[in-house]
């Protein structure tokens, strides 16, 4: 059901609400989405892991490689203050689409 | 081949499934996705670090889904998106970064990135093959541990002298002379050819004689036999013999002496400056001299062709020889002293070939002062470039490199490079071949001829640099210390420093990498992907280089198997032969350096009742080569003169009568090189005396390695001359006595070491040795036959499991499997018995070669079969391990099975 345009506006505040929850790793994270979504969004390493980079580059998340024990290396990322403050006006502005959708759909 | 690679879903041990189609490798699959995507510049390496980490997780999921492992990956790698899909995505946000402080040096993250991504796959390879690869790096590092150690040993063998700072205008003078009809050098000058060259020749600077003179130096109650060497004054201004400790300028007092550094310790301890120390030197009964230390050398360096352990001047020579008449004297032509070291002004050729012109004009005075020694020409021999020949110069004053022993040490190092290179080759090839799939895969997506040949030796490298590191440790660790305890000549543990090593062991590393990865690399590289896929390719078929170089490797493990067995036989030998009388093993001898001691130990063993004779001696059989030139009717024969007390021969089991002044006693030997036949009152000239044949022993060990050479018994009555003392015990007495003898002499000298032992183990340090040596090259033909081994392994196992489908209608066609197994190894087991008969004449060729060689008195041990049916079991039943190892899989198979999967 999930569209191209969709996931790539959605994708930063999804990413930023996982790891408000706590750090968390490029697998983890779809994992996380397509059990939220109960299947329904599915996202690749592909279209992931960039938008992880340049969330790096724009300072909103950190990232350092871990080694929990018994698992393999794996490279974490947590969010940072910068991050918190993009999360809370990615949550404005989807909140507002919220009321303006759910209005119109009420209405109709 | 033995794999310890992790199958995830064949149990079964080695191949069948490598190449058929249903087999996949998670970790082949994982590293050529990853090698693939490496070249995307715009995923930089953690990135694909990431991406791994991701792919495998998918796959872990999958797998867990129930899913069969292809299938698993295919959705693994569907999920985490196909490469031009992630080149897209990583593009767009590369192209952002590119002006952000992260794009920097970003080429230079590619190029690391790369090395890195080829470094990785190989390791991964190497590791999936676990065991090979153990192989390889094991049968390398001992290749690079010969080496380093061959490296070492010559860097010191080819340097010997060099550290003298003035060695390129030092020269020996040497004289040529015939002897029985011979030209040859010897390194002796007549002694006061020196001191005239330095007053009638300008151009040279300095002249420095060497003469040797044997003496026991005590310090109190510790005494120990050294050399004594006599030197001019400017010994210390033309050698680089730097002092530890005193001054070097003591050389004219004839009471001085300096020590070397290992002669100080022994003589004073380790900490104690012993400048201006008091010292005994005693030469003989009545001549003693008290001298005192005038200084102590730094230790010499390893390559030292020469050095002294105690050094007295020339003055103290003249001072011994007023003493004694008819000692050694001062400026007489006719007297010979051990060496002549010249320092010239002008080291060119011209000009030392006009100076040894020059000293033609000294032989007039030589010969007129001894017409039975004409001294036919002088030549000059550089210190620091010995000339060609030197190493066959008769008592050159210091050693010359002997070019046929450093030779022989090139021609191990080289074989055991190329035994170790020919095994990689063929465990290499044997691996690439299981590899095909994997080569094909990587072709397929797009992997370039150069791109497989640089993954190869990228691996290859990684594999040699393994070796080299366990290489030069095994070298510090086995090799240098047996080498150091085998030879005089030391390897010194200095090189670590030097660059010249490190350069060394880089070309090494290059070139075992180059030599073990070319031909592996090209092989590989060279298969066609669509033949591979489509199961087409014709494993072996271009195998012939394959089948040589286990040819060759084959025959020289056999060979080295051969030397090994040889060597060790020959020990048998050795230790079988008698010292000579059975007497040997109640006879003890006591090494007794001073007189006092001889007084002594006397007393001791005169007053135990068991005693039965007792005798002195000055040299003592089995111990001493006091080898001296008897003129017999015009003809020089080097004997053996010992010099005994009366019942020295009869002490021994040598001869029952006494030995009496005026008569000597020689061996059958001596007899008949100086073509005598018993009874004819033959006549012997010895120090201008003459002395009349007395009796004639049998030959008897001269020394380990001789029997056979002329030996002859002078009486010399006086005790306190002796330096030995030898005593025959009752039946079985001897070990009892000894045990006393040493108990006392410990307790009476304990700073002296104790000599002494029963006869009959006279040489056995010398066997011991022997042993050792025998041992490592045991370890080391071990080896060379495991590595060996090890290759017919790997690639008899390919051939079963190439032929698995063959073997498998043999079986049904009612073969039984032993008949089977032979079938399908024919070829192999024909390899070791043709390489065995070749590497058996070879060896018997280099043998009987070798025997022609040796001088006519060395002790040869006689050609049997024993020694080649020895090696050539051993080899077999190695050979027959390798193949026969595969018979589980011949036996067990089922071919209905194996039948049907085609």
């Amino acid at each position: 059901m999930s569209t191209k345009s969709l996931n790539g506006a959605s994708i930063t505040a999804i990413v930023l609400s996982i790891l408000r929850r706590g750090d968390s790793y490029g697998y983890e994270i779809i994992s996380r989405v397509r059990e939220l979504s109960q299947g329904d969004v599915e996202w690749t390493a592909g279209s992931l892991y960039p938008v992880l980079h340049r969330m790096k580059t724009n300072g909103w998340i950190r990232d350092y490689w871990h080694e929990p024990d018994g698992e393999r290396r794996r490279r974490y990322y947590a969010i940072t203050p910068a991050g918190e403050k993009a999360l809370e006006t990615e949550r404005r502005k989807w909140m507002t689409f919220h009321r303006v959708l759910t209005t119109l759909w009420e209405g109709a | 081949m033995a794999d310890d690679a992790p199958r995830h879903f064949d149990s079964d041990s080695f191949d069948s499934n490598s190449f058929d189609s249903d087999s996949f490798e998670i970790e082949i699959a994982l590293s050529t996705w990853r090698q693939f995507l490496s070249r995307d510049r715009a995923i930089l390496p953690e990135d694909l670090d990431e991406l791994e980490s991701h792919l495998r997780d998918e796959y872990a999921a999958a797998l867990a889904e129930g899913l069969p492992p292809r299938k698993a990956y295919e959705k693994a790698r569907a999920s985490t998106g196909n490469p031009g899909e992630l080149h897209t995505a990583y593009r767009r946000v590369e192209s952002e970064k590119r002006y952000s402080r992260h794009g920097m040096g970003r080429e230079a993250r590619y190029m690391s990135s790369l090395a890195r991504s080829y470094v990785t796959s190989g390791a991964r390879s190497l590791a999936r093959s676990s065991a090979a690869s153990i192989i390889n790096i094991v049968g390398l590092s001992i290749a690079v541990a010969c080496a380093v150690t061959v490296y070492l040993f010559l860097g010191v063998y080819w340097s010997l002298d060099a550290f003298h700072e003035k060695g390129e205008r030092i020269f020996m003078v040497e004289h040529v002379v015939e002897r029985n009809g011979r030209m040859e050098t010897r390194g002796t000058v007549p002694e006061p050819l020196g001191p005239a060259m330095a007053v009638d020749m300008p151009q040279v600077l300095g002249a420095v004689r060497l003469d040797h003179a044997g003496t026991t130096v005590s310090n109190g109650n510790r005494s120990f036999q050294e050399r004594l060497t006599y030197t001019d004054d400017g010994f210390f201004d033309l050698f680089t013999f730097p002092l530890a400790t005193g001054s070097p300028d003591a050389l004219t007092d004839p009471t001085a002496v300096y020590l070397s550094h290992e002669t100080a310790q022994r003589l004073f301890g380790l900490h104690d400056d012993p400048v201006g120390e008091q010292l005994t030197l005693t030469f003989g009964p009545s001549d003693s001299r008290e001298v005192i230390v005038a200084g102590v050398a730094e230790p010499f360096p390893a390559n030292a062709g020469f050095d002294f352990s105690v050094l007295a001047g020339w003055a103290a020579r003249t001072a011994a020889a007023d003493q004694t008449a008819g000692g050694p004297t001062d400026g007489e032509w006719g007297v010979m002293v051990s060496g002549l070291f010249v320092e010239v002004a002008d080291a060119s050729e011209f000009a030392t070939a006009a100076l040894a012109g020059q000293l033609a004009d000294y032989i007039p005075r030589q010969r007129g002062a001894r017409d039975d020694y004409p001294i036919e020409r002088f030549v000059l021999d550089n210190l620091r470039n010995p000339m060609p020949g030197a190493h066959k110069v008769l008592f050159r004053p210091t050693e010359a490199p002997h070019p046929i022993l450093a030779g022989m040490f090139v021609l191990l190092a080289v074989l055991m490079m190329a035994l170790s290179c020919f095994n990689y080759i063929n465990i290499s090839i044997g691996l690439a071949l299981r590899r095909l799939r994997e080569i094909g895969v990587r072709k397929v997506m797009g992997g370039t001829r150069g791109q497989l040949t640089a993954q190869f030796m990228v691996e290859n490298l990684l594999l040699c640099f393994g070796a080299l590191v366990l290489g030069v440790a095994g070298a510090w660790y086995a090799l240098i210390p047996i080498f150091n305890n085998l030879f005089v000549l030391q390897i010194e543990s200095g090189f670590f420093t030097e660059g010249t090593f490190w350069l060394f062991l880089v070309v090494l590393l290059l070139g075992t990498a180059v030599l073990s990865g070319a031909y592996p690399a090209w092989y590989v590289s060279s298969f066609r992907p669509v033949s591979i896929l489509g199961g087409r390719t014709r494993l072996m078929g271009n195998a012939w280089l394959t089948k040589i170089f286990l040819y060759t490797q084959f025959f020289l493990a056999f060979v080295t198997i051969l030397v090994v067995v040889l060597v060790a036989e020959n020990g048998r030998f050795m230790r079988a032969l008698d010292w000579g009388p059975e007497e040997a093993s109640s006879v003890l001898y006591v090494s007794v350096p001073q007189s006092d001691m001889v007084t002594e130990v006397s007393q001791w063993i005169t007053a135990r009742s068991d005693v039965e004779r007792m005798a002195g001696a000055v040299h003592h059989a089995g111990r001493s080569m006091p080898t001296t030139e008897i003129e017999i009717d015009g003809q020089v024969l080097l004997t053996l003169v010992y010099r005994v007390g009366r019942d020295y021969l009869s002490v021994m089991g040598l001869d029952e009568t006494e030995l009496t002044a005026g008569r000597v006693v020689v061996n059958e030997t001596f007899m008949t090189s100086a073509g005598w036949t018993l009874g004819d009152g033959h006549r012997v000239a010895l120090d201008s005396t003459t002395y009349e044949v007395a009796s004639v022993i049998p030959d008897f060990h001269i020394n380990p390695l001789s029997i056979h050479r002329p030996a002859l018994f002078v009486l010399v009555d006086d005790p306190a001359a002796h330096t030995w003392l030898v005593a025959r015990a009752g039946r079985d007495g001897a070990p009892a006595m000894l045990d006393d003898i040493e108990a006392r002499w410990q307790q009476r000298w304990p700073a002296t070491e104790f000599d002494g032992d029963v006869q009959a183990r006279v040489f056995n340090p010398f066997l011991e040795s022997y042993d050792n040596l025998s041992k490592s090259l045991g370890y080391l033909g071990a080896l060379a036959l495991l590595i060996a081994a090890m290759g017919l392994y790997g690639l008899s196992s390919q051939n079963i499991s190439r032929r698995m489908k063959e073997v498998a209608i043999r079986k049904v066609l009612g073969a039984s499997s032993g008949r089977t197994l032979l079938t399908v190894n024919s070829a192999w087991i024909r390899m070791v018995i043709v390489t065995g008969v070749a590497a058996t004449l070879a060896s018997l060729a280099m043998l009987t070669a070798g025997y022609s060689l040796a001088p006519e008195e060395l002790l040869l041990m006689p050609i049997t079969p024993r020694p080649f049916i020895i090696g050539y079991m051993t080899v077999l039943a190695a050979a027959l391990l390798a193949m026969g190892a595969h018979a589980r899989k011949v036996t067990s198979m089922n071919p209905a099975l194996i039948l049907q999967s085609a």
